[in-house]
């Protein structure tokens, strides 16, 4: 795989989000405008590319059974620094993103590259991967914070939009119109990818915790026999 | 009291973790397809909240705000629910292995749920008392476990359901969690109304 | 086998103490500079409410009312900016109202708060917080309550009513 194809895969074919379906919940929460949808996409890009490297140049020294612990302590070493710079240079920010930016800690995207790539790969093809998820998280939710700032406020950016502006639906912008937006963006990808029926419906496998999950289902059809 | 009851219902149903915060929706997802999943894994995530804030509230508030170490909050809130919840799945096994063998392959699945590290974070964030803390964690888990148990039923249905190829699966299962909380925004006055 | 014991617990205490030292030196950094922004941001919100004062003082009170938190006098005697602090419905929320001289309210204005988005949150847009200006003690019940967010809309009017309150103890020592 060259660098390109290793960076671009992270926009389309395993767009962490629409694809993979990984980190839903601050896709959800902050698409309410591109505003915030872009903050939230640049602060989840710098921690996953920080962590991604750290991971990568550690991968030799951390020992297999206390990984995870030292994923999590890395990665919210990193969340916390970013939390600490953007309420010292972004303070608008910290207050459009609130709970959700120390949140970035159990957004699975991260701990999940770092368990699927980082921990295998060097440190440049990691940083490589961690710029292109970062960059398919931030156009999915500049995308989706699009749809939703424009038809829900009447605004892009902030700048009106005519027309639009007089005749906003503003539940675009509430909770129902996130779940909405998402939905309508996930089936449109199925369709553009050709309706093939997904191997797994539900993107588990880039979870630190799909193993479990595998179990788990594993063992609900045990006992439906 | 009347405070109490208004955190506990707003935390169901006004503020619902998944419907209205966006918070835990990877469970919502992955775990809703079956009722005794479902149910099994909300029992887990409301026994880990109330754990989670009992420890968290008082290492705010009595060991990092005195030594202003207020920043170090993400990182000790992470480690100490990843910790307890590795403790606490220890104790069952040992202790009581029959709520064990009922929640037990749900708990490693909670240490990286948002929800359980958002409640606590949100519950130092806008000022409770430990009481009220409590309060509004018990609220937050039977929010989700109601948003988990309903959505059960909508998805089983929805299997049957004839619907276009490219909404199957998880779009169409996002657009009903849409119409549903926009049901729940109806709630909206009316908790607040009651108990005036 | 010792080894295998030993080495994992000592990997991770060294990553725990690295990643706490960076994070201690990086809030050092940052920590003045947010004290300043958020200092910043207050003397703004003061001249935003109370335009007509070219400074402020911060007074020194005793026995403020319960939601008052702090009182600023514009140095030219345009009035009185309080800070105001009050439960809402989903937390604290923090307020901040310009009084003219002549006991009418100039601006008020919602600084933080963490109401339902939709509902309660609406106390901090434009059409509610508008009514607000150019009342006095006695019409402060002609504002009218958002609907839906009762509790939001006592609770600022109780905190506005508040600044009233440390208004009036204000002339009555002068």
């Amino acid at each position: 795989m060259t660098k390109l194809q290793n960076f671009s895969k992270g926009l389309i074919k395993e767009n962490p989000v629409l694809v993979l379906v990984l980190g839903t919940c601050p896709t959800l929460a902050t698409s309410t405008n591109v505003m915030s949808a872009l903050g939230m996409g640049a602060a989840t890009t710098a921690v996953l590319l920080c962590s991604n490297i750290v991971i990568s140049a550690l991968r030799k020294i951390i020992p297999d059974k206390v990984r995870i612990p030292c994923f999590i302590v890395l990665i919210a070493g990193f969340v916390t620094m970013v939390q600490m710079l953007v309420k010292a240079f972004a303070p608008v920010l910290d207050q459009a993103l609130g709970i959700y930016l120390p949140l970035i800690v159990v957004n699975c995207i991260i701990l999940g590259r770092a368990e699927m790539f980082a921990q295998k790969n060097s440190v440049i093809d990691s940083a490589i991967d961690g710029l292109g998820m970062g960059a398919g998280f931030t156009l999915t939710l500049v995308m989706m914070g699009t749809i939703r700032e424009v038809f829900g406020s009447g605004t892009w950016l902030g700048f009106p939009i005519p027309v639009l502006a007089d005749n906003n639906i503003s539940i675009m912008t509430m909770a129902p119109g996130g779940f909405f937006v998402f939905g309508l963006l996930i089936a449109i990808v199925n369709k553009l990818s050709g309706d093939k029926p997904k191997k797994k419906e539900f993107g588990c496998a880039g979870c630190p915790s799909a193993e479990l999950c595998g179990k788990l289902n594993k063992e609900e059809v045990k006992a439906d026999d | 009291m009347t405070n109490l009851i208004i955190i506990l219902f707003s935390a169901i149903f006004i503020n619902n973790y998944i419907l209205s915060r966006f918070l835990g929706i990877c469970p919502f997802l992955g775990v809703s397809k079956k009722l005794n999943s479902a149910v099994g894994m909300s029992l887990a995530v409301i026994f880990v909240m109330l754990i989670a804030t009992a420890v968290t509230w008082p290492i705010q508030m009595f060991l990092l705000n005195p030594q202003n170490l207020g920043y170090l909050q993400t990182i000790v809130f992470i480690l100490v629910i990843a910790a307890l919840v590795q403790l606490v799945e220890i104790t069952l096994k040992r202790y009581i292995p029959s709520l064990y063998k009922s929640l037990g392959v749900y708990l490693p699945l909670i240490t990286t749920n948002c929800a359980i590290l958002g409640v606590t974070i949100l519950n130092i964030d806008e000022g409770y008392t430990f009481v009220e803390a409590m309060v509004n964690s018990l609220g937050s888990g039977l929010g989700f476990m109601l948003a988990m148990v309903m959505f059960s039923g909508v998805r089983s249905k929805l299997e049957g359901a004839d619907i276009p190829k490219s909404f199957k699966g998880l779009p169409i299962t996002l657009i009903a969690a849409s119409i549903t909380s926009l049901s729940f925004m109806g709630f909206g006055g009316v908790i607040e109304n009651l108990f005036k | 086998m010792k080894n295998d014991v030993i080495k994992p617990i000592a990997v991770l205490v060294c990553i725990c103490l690295v990643v706490t030292a960076m994070l201690a030196y990086i809030n050092s950094v940052t920590a003045p500079i947010i004290k300043a922004a958020d200092e910043k941001a207050a003397a703004q919100a003061r001249t935003e409410v109370l335009p007509k004062a070219d400074g402020f003082k911060l007074m020194n009170l005793k026995k403020l009312p319960e939601c008052v938190e702090a009182v600023y006098e514009a140095k030219n005697g345009a009035g009185y900016v309080f800070m105001l602090k009050v439960k809402g419905y989903g937390g604290d929320m923090y307020l901040i109202c310009g009084i003219n001289s002549d006991g009418t309210i100039e601006q008020s204005k919602t600084l933080t708060h963490s109401e339902t988005s939709g509902l309660g949150s609406k106390t901090a847009e434009d059409p509610y917080r508008k009514q607000y200006s150019g009342k006095t003690e006695k019409t402060l019940g002609e504002v009218d309550a958002i609907s839906g967010a009762t509790i939001s809309s006592t609770a600022y009017k109780k905190a506005v009513t508040d600044a009233f309150k440390a208004y009036d103890m204000i002339k009555e020592a002068e």
